[in-house]
């Protein structure tokens, strides 16, 4: 955390050090705007002695300070993050991403870069050890293909990060093969990873799904496969993993059961997965909202 | 008590004379490390994408190169925005002004693009640092062996004149 305090502006990173940084969910900084903070779940400006209500109170930085911000998180090279920042994003510190908004680079009808940097939004990741270890009777007794849902924000990447750490305790004990696209997951740093995933659990980092499972089903022989935030363009090849006896733990937006059904590819979906589980982001991240098996019937503990 | 002072001398004019011829060669060593540094660099950025401060960690080479290295480091864990300030390059002494420069430049431009875009600025800057190398080479061949003769001789000479 140390690393990220030292590319902050020293008025946002003294105020960031006087609060209890566990309770800390992103911190948003826009040119010539007030920097906000998701606080324990609520909003607040971040003034110079910790969070307020008053927007006058607030550190208003500039948009060469936020363009700073940027420079500095890519630790002089650039050349490591293009590809992320092509996608409007970075990932300089384990697990802790920052989403960038500004002006596209257009060269040959790919975005390469973003220049005049406005607005940055950097989310801390949250290890909540335990948070699925209620559920694995469902889950894990025996291995289910399971998907998690939940709004941005609410906790899907840190359930699935514990939903593999309690496959390592439980009886079956699979080995989890994690493809870890954006290194939230894991939040591997240098090549190794920051959060605790088990003993039998393999990430690859920063590759498409789609590459990573493919190149990696022979070589590493997982017996679950795990993945953040699918998209409808991962279904066709998520179909084909489950049909060869891998199971899958993935996490998708959405909000209620309908959200789901309503999913163009929800035939498919619903052919993949065995069990839903819904979070509820309202008070604490990874907290369950509901448990459903493939026919939408709430599942009891 | 003469002899003894007349040897001093002579002693101490020599050792001044090697100390700048050695300068020199320091030189020369220095483009080396540095064309050794940027071809190096080239395969790091393009192969594993590695970020700067992996590529100084495992940068060696000799006294002055080091030294700079290890102050990029610095810079890079302070979070500082510029790789290396101006005066670092004050500590290296056979710099001229037009070489801190380029220097300066160098490190200035680095970490701050894409591999394609980098790669071409490395060349570059390779080619400057090949023509230094040349320079410091024909230096070395010219005026090293001078300075190391001149200080004998403004030894001897000074010896003749106590005597």
């Amino acid at each position: 955390m140390q690393r990220l305090f030292n590319v902050l502006p020293d008025k946002v990173s003294k105020s960031i050090q006087s609060l209890n940084v566990n309770c800390l969910q992103e911190i948003r900084l826009r040119a010539d705007k007030p920097v906000s903070v998701l606080y324990h779940f609520n909003k607040y400006f971040l003034s110079q002695y910790g969070v307020t209500q008053k927007q006058d109170d607030a550190i208003v930085l500039c948009q060469k300070q936020v363009q700073d911000v940027l420079v500095k998180a890519c630790q002089h090279s650039v050349h490591t993050f293009s590809d992320q920042l092509s996608q409007g994003f970075l990932m300089p510190f384990g697990g802790v991403r920052i989403g960038v908004c500004g002006t596209a680079v257009v060269n040959d009808d790919k975005v390469t870069s973003i220049k005049d940097v406005f607005s940055l939004n950097i989310r801390f990741p949250h290890e909540i050890k335990g948070c699925s270890k209620k559920f694995a009777k469902l889950l894990l007794c025996p291995l289910q293909n399971v998907l998690i849902i939940s709004p941005p924000g609410g906790g899907k990447t840190t359930f699935l990060r514990d939903l593999v750490l309690q496959s390592f305790f439980c009886e079956a004990k699979p080995t989890v093969l994690v493809s870890d696209e954006r290194n939230e997951l894991a939040g591997c740093v240098d090549g190794v990873c920051q959060f605790d995933m088990g003993c039998f659990c393999d990430v690859i980092s920063l590759a498409p799904k789609h590459f990573a499972f493919k190149n990696s089903l022979r070589t590493m022989t997982p017996d679950v496969l795990a993945c953040d935030e699918i998209s409808n363009e991962d279904i066709s090849f998520l179909y084909d993993l489950s049909k060869n006896g891998i199971k899958l733990f993935c996490t998708m937006h959405g909000q209620t059961v309908n959200d789901i059904k309503q999913n163009c590819h929800f035939e498919v979906i619903n052919h993949i997965f065995d069990r839903y589980v819904f979070l509820n982001n309202a008070t604490n991240a990874g907290v369950v909202a509901g448990v459903f098996d493939k026919f939408f019937n709430r599942l009891d503990l | 008590m003469k002899i003894v002072l007349i040897l001093f001398v002579i002693s101490g004019c020599s050792y001044a004379g090697f100390g700048v011829s050695k300068n020199f060669k320091s030189k020369v060593n220095f483009y080396h490390d540095m064309l050794l540094f940027c071809s190096g660099l080239k395969c790091d950025l393009s192969f594993l994408k590695l970020r700067l401060d992996n590529v100084f960690a495992k940068a060696t080479g000799g006294k002055e190169f080091v030294f700079l290295c290890e102050k990029a480091t610095q810079s890079l864990k302070s979070a500082k925005s510029q790789l290396i300030q101006y005066k670092d390059l004050d500590e290296i002494v056979f710099l001229n002004k037009k070489e801190k420069q380029t220097l300066y430049g160098f490190f200035d431009v680095l970490g701050k693009s894409d591999v394609a875009n980098q790669q071409m600025q490395i060349d570059g800057y390779e080619k400057i640092f090949f023509d230094c190398l040349e320079n410091a080479k024909q230096e070395y061949k010219t005026k090293g062996a001078l300075y190391g003769k001149l200080g004998i001789y403004a030894g001897l000479f000074v010896a003749i004149l106590c005597l």
